[in-house]
């Protein structure tokens, strides 16, 4: 588990390729990763660090079931319950005309929903400052931060990050950031 | 780059003994039971024809369409899996050769109200007949040879540049069949569209719904992707891409099952609402008609139940569209659901009783499944038969290595 604690150590790469070969290698030497950082969705990353299957998809069943359920509740109290409406002498509790208002706002509950729990789940919110490992970490730099725990290998680590071709080796303090750091100025 | 992974997996289909006495005996079955719904009369017999040659129809059709589709979009996931689809349009032909019954039928027979139209001096004959432009059954002979020819050459055109690929490997056939696609998707959707009017909608004359064709479009599709997939599990059980065709072929075939049901779904849905919501006679009849009695549970209950429901519940977690046997009974209930639909279409038209329309069968036609399993038999024979004709894996097309890579 990462920890507040810990010291960490990171590579950077200059290619997608041997960011992911180097990630395979340290899940197979059994790392405890702090995060990978790449500019863009790295496809099998998730896989290769062996991460679980995201629960993001629960989030937007959920709430869009939820959506489904407030639209028939809203409709139902405004035309039914609360004041019957007479449209076209059709019943004043319509299912077929329910069913679009129904379907729009599942959609709207699903997305809107699976977009906050994203923000929530990466507490991400507006202004928030960026963690930077490596100036061009959102360009074009792949960083692979490993946290310094107690089953640590530095020796296994700086093999597997300079065979595959790591541009950059560091071990810096759990709370490094560049802008914090002594090249922050620069 | 291009370094193809060697697969130890036999190169040719040979139909498997059992597979072919499957098909030649639900043949025989579906002919015993064509034969005995004769004595419900002519009506009833040719219910389970209409419904079972389109059924089938439907998917070469979609087999047609899903190839273009792939040339048009430059999708390179299906090349593995592209000899199944191509071995289906190879039943158009003999589809054509069903369809003589029902051209026999609108010339021979009244099972359609249109072909010999009496004159009651009331207002439903009247509406039918104003529809004699169009509605007769010589004009229907004739179209149903365009349809038919469009289809049958556009499949051969499209089959043909992947075959002489196999050859030469040139790139110049994969644009051959780009070219031969854009034009077949206009012409897919214009004739598919009046073909559901000619054979199915026309079975209720003075009904008409301007979302009929896409309606039946949506059903194809349906349809045709649950065959698809349970061909594909077919062959992996028998022993062949077992190493080629992967849970991320299936995942594509998945998302193209689930959202072609909910297509089918909402144009369903669609349909309903906006002529529950006008409210015009002439378009309520044929709901009408399925509104009362015991037809409401089939037309309102099990078909949007089995056709979208079932499936969309099984197919929505990812772990189960990678999940052969999960896809597998998602298929199955979409294969049911297209009998549902497609019977409720045709069994109960709607007749005026005191100028209230009414269902004029019941439930019990449902005796014509035994129809459809016969055609069934005959379409799966064709396909098998026609999955011979080629190798399973098309090696030399250029997606081919990125099919064989495709990851989801």
């Amino acid at each position: 588990m990462p920890d507040e604690e810990n010291k960490l150590f990171f590579g950077v790469f200059t290619d997608e390729d041997d960011c992911l070969e180097a990630v395979k290698a340290c899940t197979e030497a059994n790392f405890t990763y702090h995060d990978v950082l790449a500019p863009y969705a790295v496809h099998g990353l998730d896989r290769a660090m062996g991460l679980p299957f995201s629960k993001i998809t629960w989030v937007t069943f959920l709430c869009g079931m939820m959506g489904t359920t407030i639209a028939f509740l809203g409709m139902g109290y405004m035309s039914h319950w609360d004041w019957p409406l007479n449209i076209g002498g059709k019943e004043t509790l319509p299912i077929p005309a329910m069913i679009p208002i129904m379907f729009e706002l599942t959609v709207l509950f699903g997305g809107v929903c699976t977009m906050l729990a994203l923000f929530a789940f990466c507490f991400l919110f507006p202004g928030k400052q960026a963690r930077l490992f490596h100036a061009r970490q959102t360009d074009d730099r792949f960083v692979i931060v490993l946290e310094m725990d107690e089953d640590f290998n530095e020796a296994k680590a700086r093999e597997i990050f300079t065979a595959n071709h790591a541009e950059d080796i560091r071990e810096v303090d759990a709370d490094y950031d560049i802008n914090s750091g002594p090249e922050g100025a620069a | 780059m291009a370094t193809v992974t060697v697969m130890d997996e036999p190169e040719h289909f040979s139909f498997p003994v059992l597979a072919k006495l499957a098909s030649v005996g639900m043949m025989v079955l579906g002919l015993i039971a064509f034969g005995l719904t004769w004595i419900g009369g002519v009506e009833l017999a040719m219910t389970g024809w209409v419904i079972a040659a389109w059924y089938c129809l439907g998917f070469p059709l979609f087999a047609t369409l899903f190839i273009s589709i792939s040339h048009l979009s430059s999708s390179g996931w299906h090349v593995v899996i592209k000899r199944v689809p191509e071995a289906m349009t190879r039943y158009l032909p003999v589809a054509a050769g069903t369809f003589v019954l029902i051209a026999l039928a609108a010339l021979f027979s009244d099972f359609y109200d249109w072909a010999h139209p009496v004159d009651h001096g009331d207002l439903h004959s009247e509406l039918i007949a104003g529809k004699t432009a169009w509605l007769n059954p010589s004009s229907f002979v004739i179209r149903m040879a365009i349809y038919f020819g469009v289809w049958i050459a556009a499949s051969w055109a499209l089959v043909r540049a992947s075959r002489k690929q196999d050859v030469d490997g040139d790139v110049k056939h994969t644009t051959t069949g780009r070219r031969v696609a854009a034009p077949y998707a206009a012409l897919f959707a214009t004739t598919v569209t009046f073909a559901s009017i000619d054979y199915i909608m026309s079975v209720e004359p003075t009904w008409f719904s301007t979302m009929f064709g896409v309606y039946q479009f949506a059903g194809i599709m349906e349809s045709g992707f649950a065959m698809l997939a349970l061909l594909l599990i077919f062959l992996q059980q028998t022993g062949y891409l077992r190493k080629s065709v992967n849970e991320n072929h299936y995942h594509n075939v998945g998302i193209w099952l689930l959202a072609s049901a909910t297509f089918w779904a909402y144009i369903w849905f669609c349909q309903f609402m906006l002529i529950w919501y006008s409210n015009i006679p002439e378009e309520t009849q044929h709901y009408l008609a399925r509104w009362e009695g015991p037809w409401f549970w089939v037309s309102f209950g099990l078909n949007p139940l089995i056709n979208w429901v079932i499936p969309f519940l099984i197919l929505l977690p990812r772990p189960n569209k990678r999940n052969p046997k999960m896809l597998a009974i998602a298929a199955f209930f979409a294969l049911g659901g297209r009998f549902i639909d497609l019977w409720q279409l045709v069994a109960p038209r709607s007749h005026p009783v005191d100028g209230i329309p009414h269902a004029s069968a019941g439930v019990w036609t449902v005796v014509v499944v035994g129809t459809l399993v016969g055609v069934l038999g005959l379409f799966l024979f064709v396909t098998l038969k026609a999955l011979e004709k080629a190798p399973l894996l098309a090696k030399k097309d250029p997606y081919y290595v990125e099919s064989v890579h495709h990851h989801l």
